[in-house]
């Protein structure tokens, strides 16, 4: 029974039944929504919209799909069958590539899939215009062999052997994987403060780094569409520039820009106007959205304006008609406004033990008088980092794996295999050839080959 | 679309429009003599999307390689260029417009009423990785939907072997290899595609694979094609069902490149402004 199994996993109908249950499978994995691309919140909101359905999904772990235990043992049972086939075809490999046939007889040559009788030519004419042509050329009496690309063959192991790599690296990666976040505002020194770590290394600890951010300078198209986007930081290698698509690395830790948004400094003063408390607050207000911080035992909620001048031209132009009264002062920014931050102001919504106490929209150097005395200044604004952290030891196995996978194909199906046979018998010369792929292009090579040896050029 | 470039890509919808009549024309009427000049109103037409590509580059200062217009632009002239370098080399094979070129105007129309404004490309997409990435992407896509037409032109040829029509086209074995050498053309340029899409999404995401649908039916793709290779090499299949396979195998590639837009709401190929 083992043996059968055995059997039938070293074929390669097995290997091509498992490639296509393998498409098959990763269309399910397409056709449903898979927690990791959809989201936390795009999936909470489609299991509450259908419990019954996502719950039933969810116990066949089919919005994991990739990583369920079902695609597992395919994957499993997909490599098993690649160690299987390699194994069973090195030796046959490796002796073709090793050992030369000269044949027996002419009759030998004929097999071969072009043949061509040559009368007054000799071995030597032949052999001559095979070197000549790379060919490695073996003779013994009336026999001649010539190979071009002798172990190209072994290309077909290093392909599939490229795909144990990948699955090397894979693994690897799974082990190693770290993912997390890291705010970091202009000025302020990262040692380490992860904001959400979401995949911890199943091998050795959580992975470190140091760096400053020291300036971010975004670049925008009309104000509004980001064109460029330049972090400069400090790190223990010196100063380092990134950007979108270029992160920094510390190693095997990378660091990506993943977001930015505004970082004002505010300032609580006391009536003689000393310095009681202070802190760049990290919002996330640029895209419109309301965002909340905790100080002095308030709540302030606030909302940023990039420009707010435009705004209130644009608002006085629409409500120029309008009785006093009815004049709005802009207080909650639009999602549509500029991304560049040109007359900046914050409104600013103060609460306590969530009781509203005011709303007030302050520009730079404004303030906003508490309850207790204190005054609460917009002292200076920068720009804030959200950083994508990931590490993957696997990285360069895998990218090792994809070059020699790309180098094995080339090699395969460039520099295919021809094999050229001679034998004299009867004052004749008979000549056969045949290549691993491509015999009709092999064809008119061999044409031409027997054009320069009847002619008695090399 | 900026104005000339407007100008020159109706001008090539409608030449591909017409020159993709003239072919069907052609094989239904057995009009050997209309089919022998044809690849000459390729060219003309080709040079015309040539001239788009360049006026679209001057008005945005990059290649056509961001969103589906351009893609569909840049997907359809390498498909034509592989057309008529392919004629070039094989005169006989100039009936492979039947398939090529429809296939190119369905791009085309596709680009057009997706999204032609002209836009600054996003940041995320301002990458050296991408240019490598998309030049395989079309290379590979553009062998495939030859290997593809060769396939309708060994069906065609082999359903009709005596017709004198047909004779003039090459021999079935010289179809089929053809068909074979462009399958894994594409399938090599396929894998360089996927590894540098590994690459890139490194840098951009910080992951080398999400299993992102795009991703995944790339991934499709390729072992569609892989399968088509293997099942040649070790179990002979070859002539007729190569050829199916060569068409049935790029229905897969073209939802990789545009369908997942259809089926999918989420992607991470779905660039945005950052």
């Amino acid at each position: 029974m083992l043996k059968k199994v055995f059997a039938a996993m070293k074929s390669l109908k097995v290997t091509v039944g498992l490639i296509i249950t393998l498409v098959l499978f990763s269309l399910i994995g397409i056709t449903l929504p898979q927690k990791a691309l959809l989201g936390k919140e795009a999936y909470l909101d489609w299991k509450q919209a259908q419990p019954t359905l996502v719950t039933l999904l969810e116990a066949l772990k089919l919005t994991d799909f990739y990583s369920s235990p079902l695609m597992m043992a395919l994957w499993v049972v997909f490599f098993c069958n690649l160690i299987l086939v390699m194994a069973d075809r090195v030796p046959g490999i490796w002796r073709l590539c090793r050992e030369v046939w000269l044949p027996r007889d002419s009759g030998f040559v004929r097999s071969y899939r072009c043949t061509e009788d040559l009368a007054k030519v000799s071995l030597d004419t032949v052999a001559q215009a095979l070197e000549r042509r790379g060919y490695r050329v073996t003779r013994d009496g009336a026999a001649l062999a010539g190979v071009r690309n002798r172990y190209a063959p072994l290309a077909t192991l290093l392909f599939h052997l490229s795909f144990l790599l990948l699955l090397g690296g894979g693994v690897l990666t799974v082990y190693t994987k770290f993912r997390a976040e890291a705010d970091v505002a202009v000025g302020e020194v990262f040692n380490g403060a992860y904001t959400k770590i979401m995949a911890r290394p199943k091998f050795g600890g959580i992975p470190n780094s140091t760096f400053t951010v020291v300036a971010v300078k975004p670049t925008y198209y009309n104000r509004t569409v980001p064109v460029d986007l330049v972090v400069d930081l400090d790190t223990r290698q010196g100063s380092k520039r990134i950007s979108i698509n270029r992160p920094y690395y510390d190693g095997a830790l990378s660091f990506l820009i993943k977001n930015i948004d505004v970082a004002p400094l505010f300032v609580v003063q006391n009536a003689a106007g000393r310095e009681v408390d202070s802190a760049f607050v990290k919002l996330k207000n640029l895209n419109g959205e309301e965002d909340s911080f905790l100080l002095q035992g308030y709540t302030f909620r606030t909302r940023f304006h990039t420009d707010i001048v435009a705004e209130q031209q644009q608002i006085a132009a629409t409500s120029a008609n309008l009785p006093q009264v009815l004049k709005q002062q802009p207080n909650a920014s639009s999602p549509n406004q500029p991304k560049e931050i040109i007359n900046p102001a914050i409104t600013i919504t103060m609460e306590k033990e969530g009781k509203k106490l005011q709303t007030v929209t302050l520009r730079l150097h404004e303030s906003l008088p508490l309850d207790n005395g204190l005054r609460l200044v917009w002292q200076d604004y920068t720009y804030w980092v959200n950083f994508y952290v990931g590490q993957e030891r696997g990285l360069m196995v895998v990218y090792a794996a994809f070059m020699l996978m790309l180098i094995a194909l080339v090699i395969r199906f460039s520099f295919y295999r021809r094999d050229i046979r001679a034998f004299a018998e009867d004052g004749t010369l008979c000549v056969g050839g045949r290549s691993e792929y491509f015999p009709v292009m092999f064809g008119k090579e061999f044409s031409t080959l027997i054009e320069v040896m009847r002619n008695g050029r090399t | 679309m900026s104005p000339w470039e407007s100008v020159f890509i109706w001008i090539t919808i409608c030449g591909y429009g017409i020159t993709s009549a003239l072919y069907i024309y052609s094989y239904a009427f057995k009009k050997e003599r209309v089919l022998s000049k044809l690849h000459l109103v390729v060219v003309a037409v080709f040079l015309s999307h040539t001239a788009g590509i360049i006026a679209r580059y001057l008005a945005v200062g990059n290649l056509p390689w961001a969103g589906d217009y351009e893609a569909a632009v840049a997907g359809a002239w390498f498909v034509v260029l592989f057309t008529l370098l392919l004629v070039w080399k094989n005169r006989e094979l100039c009936g492979v417009g039947l398939g090529t070129i429809p296939f190119s105007l369905i791009l085309l129309g596709y680009g057009v009423i997706c999204s032609p404004q002209l836009t600054p490309m996003a940041l995320s997409l301002k990458s050296f990785w991408l240019g490598i990435h998309v030049l395989f992407a079309w290379l590979a896509f553009s062998s495939y939907v030859v290997a593809y037409g060769l396939g309708i032109v060994y069906l065609l040829k082999e359903k009709n072997p005596q017709k004198e029509f047909y004779l003039k086209f090459p021999d079935l074995p010289v179809l089929d290899e053809l068909m074979f050498k462009y399958v894994i053309f594409g399938f090599i340029t396929d894998a360089i595609m996927i590894a540098t899409g590994a690459i890139w999404a490194k840098n951009l995401w910080g992951n080398y694979w999400s299993w992102d649908p795009v991703e995944t039916w790339s991934l499709v793709s390729w072992l569609t094609y892989g399968i088509a290779i293997h099942l040649r090499l070790t179990m002979g299949w070859r002539g007729r069902r190569m050829a199916w396979i060569a068409i049935g195998a790029l229905s897969g590639v073209f939802i990789a490149f545009f369908g997942i837009n259809l089926f999918v709401s989420s992607s991470l190929h779905f660039f945005g402004a950052m």
